[in-house]
């Protein structure tokens, strides 16, 4: 068999590792209010999973873009929270000891306020783009995956 | 030689939160598995810094069904800081720590994975692990090894030729340090994983050193065979050569799609007992 180029080689694992990470990450159509018992503040907030093969830690996230109904989210206003842990999203890529385990899941919150003008009950449209670096270079541009996780969103 | 299932290979099923790698470990005991692998990063409970009681924990499970632990599998991961890559001080010590956390587990083969496929695949090499790394890390950890009874497996996996680590087994010279084929590198048919097939001779060739095996598969066939592997011949060859470790089934083709872990995972296993026994 011949040898396959490295490009076409680097092209099949991307795609690999994006069909796997896309599966099972968005596993509910709801979207719940919450509110944060100490900031006294309310989020829209849904659960998502790790998308890699593996755990990682939290600061292989790269980045996390959030739209609704197409409108972006103010990146300020998004927060991951694991285990009960609440870390502005942004700052995700800070975080070397805090595990991610494999399949877990996490929760999205976004400040309720921040979007209250483009929700509504059923029907809403959810996108996000996730940047996840590899702990281990496979090789890929950049050493970073990137996950498109789209589902329609109902709040209860 | 014996054998056993990686659960590794219940993937779709743990990545999906379908099953808990202690279903995992019940499944691999009830379809007569010898010993199963853990792959810490993925059925650990909070790697990185895991509570010793938990991992402690998982390891009585596996042996109150009967089975040892085959292989602790775990990664020197080099990327983990955003901000910069990590020492060689840190990942010394971290491979001391898996080290130690394989023996709390029981296990007696332990594969803390440090590549670069930059190595074999071009690019920025300033980012590459070297074989040179790999040398000063496990020399730093043989006192370890040999206190602890541990053997620090080379996993070999493709796009790495087959005798890619026979320098570092020759540098280092210690019983604690021994190669783990995995069948990846003898596989055909353009898998995703697979850049070009080698001899089964290749593998011969290492049967010296080696102290564990990944039974790579991604697919069977209506006979029970994978299409793409030589298990007849790979498995051929560790029998002429009363190989007496583990061989564990792989099964990866959870990347590609869902199937039921369970069903790949007996058929996997049927497969190295037909070759194996």
């Amino acid at each position: 068999m011949e040898k396959k180029d490295v490009a076409s080689e680097i092209n099949e694992m991307v795609e690999l590792m994006q069909t796997l990470g896309e599966r099972d990450v968005l596993p509910s159509s709801k979207m719940e209010i919450v509110m944060n018992d100490i900031s006294k503040e309310e989020y829209y907030t849904f659960d998502l999973g790790n998308p890699w093969y593996t755990g990682q830690f939290v600061s292989t996230i790269k980045n996390i873009a959030v739209k609704i109904n197409d409108h972006n989210v103010d990146p300020e206003k998004v927060y991951f929270t694991l285990r009960g842990q609440r870390i502005q999203a942004e700052t995700a890529n800070t975080f070397f000891e805090l595990w991610w385990g494999m399949g877990e899941l996490a929760q999205l919150q976004i400040k309720k306020d921040s979007i209250d003008q483009y929700i509504q009950k059923t029907d809403n449209k959810l996108e996000i783009t996730m940047g996840m670096r590899s702990a281990m270079s496979y090789g890929l541009p950049g050493n970073i995956i990137k996950y498109q996780f789209k589902n329609t969103m109902e709040v209860i | 030689m014996k054998l056993g299932v990686s659960l590794y290979s219940y993937g779709a099923d743990l990545h999906s939160r379908k099953m808990t790698v202690y279903d995992a470990i019940e499944h691999a005991a009830k379809i007569g598995c010898d010993g199963v692998e853990i792959v810490a990063e993925q059925h650990v409970p909070n790697w990185g810094n895991p509570n010793y009681a938990d991992v402690k924990a998982l390891g009585k499970f596996i042996e109150s069904l009967g089975m040892e632990v085959a292989n602790f599998s775990c990664y020197l991961l080099d990327f983990l800081r955003t901000d910069r890559r990590q020492s060689m001080e840190e990942l010394k010590e971290r491979a001391i720590q898996e080290i130690m956390l394989a023996s709390i587990i029981g296990a007696k083969v332990t594969r803390p994975i440090y590549m670069n496929l930059t190595d074999v695949k071009g690019g920025d090499l300033n980012t590459s692990s070297t074989k040179e790394d790999l040398i000063e890390i496990i020399s730093h950890c043989l006192p370890t090894l040999e206190e602890y009874d541990i053997t620090w497996a080379l996993e070999i996996h493709a796009p790495f030729p087959p005798q890619y680590y026979n320098e570092i087994i020759k540098a280092l010279d210690s019983p604690h340090v021994g190669l783990m084929p995995d069948f990846s590198c003898w596989q055909t048919g353009g898998l995703p994983s697979e850049y070009q097939s080698n001899e089964i001779s290749t593998f011969v060739d290492l049967l010296p050193y080696v102290v564990h095996v990944h039974g790579k598969g991604h697919e069977f066939n209506e006979n029970g065979e994978e299409p793409n592997t030589p298990y007849k011949e790979l498995l051929g060859a560790l029998k002429d050569a009363n190989y007496q470790g583990y061989v564990v089934a792989e099964y990866e083709g959870w990347w590609m799609n869902y199937k039921d872990s369970k069903t790949m995972v007996e058929k996997h296993f049927r497969l190295l007992e037909k070759y194996g026994r």
